[in-house]
């Protein structure tokens, strides 16, 4: 009787250490099912978005496209029919725990009549690149009647995870 | 004394008609039946207990399910937004190409 309820005990202990394991076992398989799916997903969604993502990548400005970005500006003078220079350049706190994206702080001075002076804001405001117009001050030389415009602009900047 | 009151619980449990017809029963059965009877019926209580057992111990093993759901939702890209951000991209081109066409005319304060 002693012998057999012994045995009975060590054999519910081993059933239930094999069920424990067991549950273990088919959790980490059911984690791994969701997590499969969820991969799935992601591919899926990132597959389907690429044509969207590589449009929407065109306008970020990457490391190699500030020169190009900076000309691209210099080159509205032509269009605008003002002067424009660009007094600062910097860079702002990255805005993701990556530090991939950090804005490009630019300061622009811009002088022409009037007219010039806010068409170059306009089309500054209008660019279709990641750029905010951060500040904007319009002022006119009191001498030579010359408008000048100043504005503080903000540019995201990125950093592509090749270029790292 | 154990024999009296074995003998006042016997008599209070034949008042009732299932008591009483179990003991006359018992009375017509033979004794080496009313052994395995009992033999029996303390298989029955260890079986009962075992799956009484049983059921309290690993009644939590098919619980599972809700703390797995809540590890694995993580965001992905969502088209919506992808969408509204690239619309407001598409429309300042647009708005780009209209002010190179038809400069804005702005009155001068200053005059």
């Amino acid at each position: 009787m002693v012998a057999a309820s012994i045995a009975f005990g060590w054999l519910f202990a081993e059933v239930r250490s094999t069920v424990a394991h067991v549950k273990l076992s088919t959790e980490e398989a059911q984690l791994l099912v969701i997590k499969n799916a969820h991969t799935q997903t992601v591919r899926r969604v990132v597959r389907d978005t690429q044509k969207e993502r590589e449009e929407l990548n065109s306008y970020f400005v990457t490391e190699e496209e500030i020169v190009g970005f900076l000309e691209r500006i210099e080159k509205l003078q032509a269009q605008t029919g003002t002067r424009i220079d660009i007094r600062s350049v910097g860079v702002g706190a990255p805005v993701d725990k990556d530090e991939l994206i950090t804005p490009l702080l630019l300061t622009l001075e811009s002088k022409g009549t009037f007219q010039d002076v806010f068409y170059t804001l306009s089309l500054l405001e209008a660019l279709p690149t990641a750029l905010t117009v951060k500040s904007a001050r319009i002022t006119q030389n009191p001498t030579s009647l010359v408008w000048e415009g100043s504005f503080d602009v903000a540019v995201i900047k990125v950093i592509e995870p090749e270029d790292i | 004394m154990l024999r009296e009151l074995k003998k006042r619980i016997y008599a209070k449990l034949q008042r009732f008609e299932f008591f009483a017809r179990v003991f006359n029963t018992l009375k017509r059965t033979p004794t080496y039946a009313v052994h395995w009877y009992l033999l029996m019926l303390f298989g029955l209580v260890i079986v009962l207990t075992n799956v009484g057992l049983a059921w309290f111990v690993f009644s939590d093993a098919s619980n599972t399910g809700s703390t797995l759901e809540q590890s694995v939702i993580v965001t992905t890209i969502n088209r919506d937004e992808l969408k509204k951000v690239l619309d407001i991209y598409r429309a300042r081109v647009t708005e780009v190409e209209q002010l190179q066409a038809v400069p804005p005319r702005i009155v001068d304060p200053g005059r």
